[in-house]
């Protein structure tokens, strides 16, 4: 009898081990979605071989927003980065897509509508939209296409997929816009793409996809609307439930005395560590590292500042050349420092002697900006400033993300967004809504643990940031 | 023995605590959305402003003027007026959208109020759409305003009329300071009739699966 209760007891404490077990699994993934990332194989794998490079740079490429266009003129599903839709369009054009495009010469549009992005995005399809156009020499290196066929198209600003407009069951009819030109492709849908018919069913079954929010062109509801790509939500009851993110300066990296080699480490490579002097900030908030030909200077809030001393030295060579030095500057600190986000290029400048690359940090489709307090300005995450031999100049605010504990639901229907508190601070967008993009990105003040969501209102004159207020506040 | 009496015991009360816990907080919001929402009107003095302002009695004294078939009017206090199919299917259906734009020369400030009253033709006679709307005019771009239209086939239009006036001059409207606007939308009854259809359909099918899942 005794041994029997003993078993039961024994049963019992297994059964209530597993719950424990289940009860952290189901938190883990409620908090961190994703593989952990000390186990993720691909960290182990990383080195700083070009090819390797190439590689780990898709993964700063990603669309802004994919949308379904239901032919109806007035509304667009926009897909969530995390839908399995978006990823399936997405790998369809890095795995098959890409290297088609760049190695064909565009089809002759015959109708006067293949010329009119506008029109175009009216019809059923499936439209890729980048944040700014991204010129095809980068998506070329990326993908790893080496033919010598100068590509027709020089940027991709945004696709529209039309499934049904061949007849042919293994093609898919593609519409380039660079931001000024419409160019017509059609490409082989091939083994592993996404079959034709999958591509049609989203289209026509995406209203019944609970998840995706429509939005509706404002210049169809109002036509004094200027610009014609302004998208906002007219549905009352849209909304979107944003977590609260609690931002860190990685814990390997916090600036005091007694961590300083490991900062080293981190920050300089093996390459560089050697020939440096180190010396801290007066006020001891900051530390800096120099030689003879670059300065690095790395504050406790986890902000990087690294300068090569001549900045005009070296060739400025192609846009890919130059991308591929930020990223290796970026990925080679990266590992192991920034978890919970991905890191996004967001913008391109060329100028004289170099190239100006933006990155931001990216979570569920938001970008994440750090604002400066004192000017109330907005900030990219990085930027770095690299021509084809060096990168010459970087600011980095290095910060790893979490989930808070919270979240909240936070309205989408663009009128709401005139009853928000702030937006008292900018008068004229009241007296004149001229509203050029409307976006959702969350903002970090600079020396803060939390980034909030803030709607962004770009006007001709000025940007907007107005906090969002949850359901409950 | 006592042991397990008071485990059992324990276990109960945080089961009787926990189901208080949740029924409380459903009944604080209710309690507290009523309570706020009582607590306004009858403590805000607009409440008996608006007491003196009433739509019936406005479309009453001003009748012959808003249902005046040969009334003209240039005043313009809304402009860009469009219905939109209000959608979430392609299919034709009778919910719209109106929208519409204030006019330049209204000026946007939030005591000034613009009522705008939607009015179907049914006959020789005008009904009420949908109740009137007042407007704050704190935005340049007015809010959309969803509308059920009757009336399906190319013989029978929807003809709705809209009176457009500033609330502070209800007590002196006349052609010069009224916005009249008239607008005919027809419904193609094949792709209503489709839609309906398409909708029945679908609810069938939510009917079937649901037994399927039961």
């Amino acid at each position: 009898m005794r041994i029997l209760k003993l078993e039961i007891k024994t049963l019992l404490m297994i059964f209530l081990i597993a719950l424990t077990v289940l009860q952290m699994g189901i938190l883990w993934t409620e908090k961190n979605p994703g593989v952990p990332i000390l186990f993720s194989y691909s960290k182990f794998r990383y080195s700083d071989s070009p090819s390797d490079i190439a590689r780990v740079s898709g993964n700063y490429i990603q669309p802004d927003r994919i949308m379904v266009s239901d032919g109806s003129g007035s509304l667009l599903w926009q897909i969530e980065p995390n839908d399995s839709l978006f990823d399936a369009v997405w790998h369809d054009f890095m795995q098959s897509y890409f290297k088609q495009i760049l190695d064909i010469k565009p089809s002759e549009g015959s109708k006067s509508y293949e010329q009119d992005w506008y029109s175009l995005v009216k019809m059923k399809c499936i439209v890729i939209e980048f944040k700014n156009p991204l010129p095809s020499e980068i998506i070329r290196w990326i993908i790893g296409e080496e033919s010598t066929f100068s590509p027709t198209i020089k940027h991709i600003y945004r696709i529209a997929v039309f499934p049904t407009e061949s007849i042919n069951n293994n093609e898919n009819t593609l519409y380039i816009y660079d931001g000024t030109d419409v160019y017509k492709y059609v490409v082989k849908i091939e083994q592993g793409n996404m079959k034709k018919e999958d591509y049609i069913r989203a289209v026509n079954n995406v209203y019944q996809n609970d998840n995706v929010v429509p939005m509706h062109r404002m210049v169809n509801f109002y036509p004094s609307v200027k610009n014609e790509e302004l998208l906002a939500s007219l549905d009352r009851n849209s909304e979107k439930r944003i977590w609260d993110l609690l931002v860190k300066t990685p814990d390997k990296i916090i600036l005091n005395r007694d961590n300083v080699d490991k900062i080293e480490d981190y920050l300089l490579g093996d390459s560089y560590k050697s020939s440096m002097v180190r010396k801290f900030g007066e006020d001891g908030s900051s530390i800096i590292f120099s030689d003879t030909e670059k300065v690095l200077r790395y504050y406790n809030n986890g902000f990087l500042d690294y300068q090569y001393r001549n900045k005009s030295l070296g060739d400025k060579g192609h846009v890919y050349e130059a991308f591929e030095k930020a990223v290796t500057f970026i990925e080679s600190r990266r590992n192991n420092l920034i978890e919970g986000v991905d890191i996004l290029l967001s913008n391109i400048e060329e100028r004289n002697e170099n190239y100006v690359f933006t990155f931001d940090y990216a979570l569920d489709g938001m970008e994440i900006k750090i604002m400066n307090l004192q000017d109330r300005t907005v900030k990219p995450a990085i930027t770095v400033v690299a021509n084809r031999d060096r990168v010459v100049d970087v600011k980095w605010y290095i910060k790893t993300f979490s989930n808070n504990d919270y979240y909240n639901n936070y309205s989408l229907y663009f009128f709401d967004i005139f009853q928000n508190k702030m937006i008292e601070d900018y008068p004229e967008i009241l007296n004149n809504p001229d509203i050029y993009d409307i976006s959702i990105i969350y903002i970090c003040p600079e020396n803060s643990t939390r980034a909030e969501p803030y709607w962004v209102i770009k006007t001709a004159n000025q940007d907007a940031y107005l906090r969002m207020q949850g359901k409950g506040d | 023995m006592l042991k397990k009496f008071a485990f059992v015991i324990m276990v109960l009360l945080f089961i009787i605590a926990g189901a208080l816990v949740s029924l409380a907080n459903n009944e604080e919001e209710f309690v507290y959305n009523n309570f706020t929402v009582n607590d306004y009107i009858y403590d805000n003095e607009e409440f008996y402003e608006k007491k003196e302002y009433s739509h019936e009695a406005v479309v009453e004294m001003y009748s012959s003027l808003f249902f005046d078939a040969d009334i003209k009017t240039d005043v313009e206090y809304i402009k860009d007026i469009v219905f939109n199919e209000n959608s979430k299917t392609t299919d034709n259906n009778k919910d719209y959208l109106f929208n519409a734009t204030l006019s330049d020369n209204v000026e946007l400030e939030n005591e000034n109020i613009i009522v705008m009253m939607f009015f179907i033709k049914n006959g020789d006679t005008f009904e009420e759409l949908i109740p009137p709307e007042e407007i704050e005019c704190n935005l340049r771009l007015i809010a959309p305003i969803n509308i059920n239209l009757p009336n399906v086939g190319k013989d029978n239009p929807n003809s709705i009329r809209i009176i457009v006036f500033p609330k502070n001059n209800y007590k002196d409207l006349s052609a010069d300071n009224i916005q009249v606007y008239d607008i005919e939308i027809f419904i193609n009854s094949t792709n209503f009739f489709k839609g309906s259809l398409k909708n029945a359909s679908d609810l069938l099918n939510q009917f079937i699966n649901s037994k399927v899942y039961q």
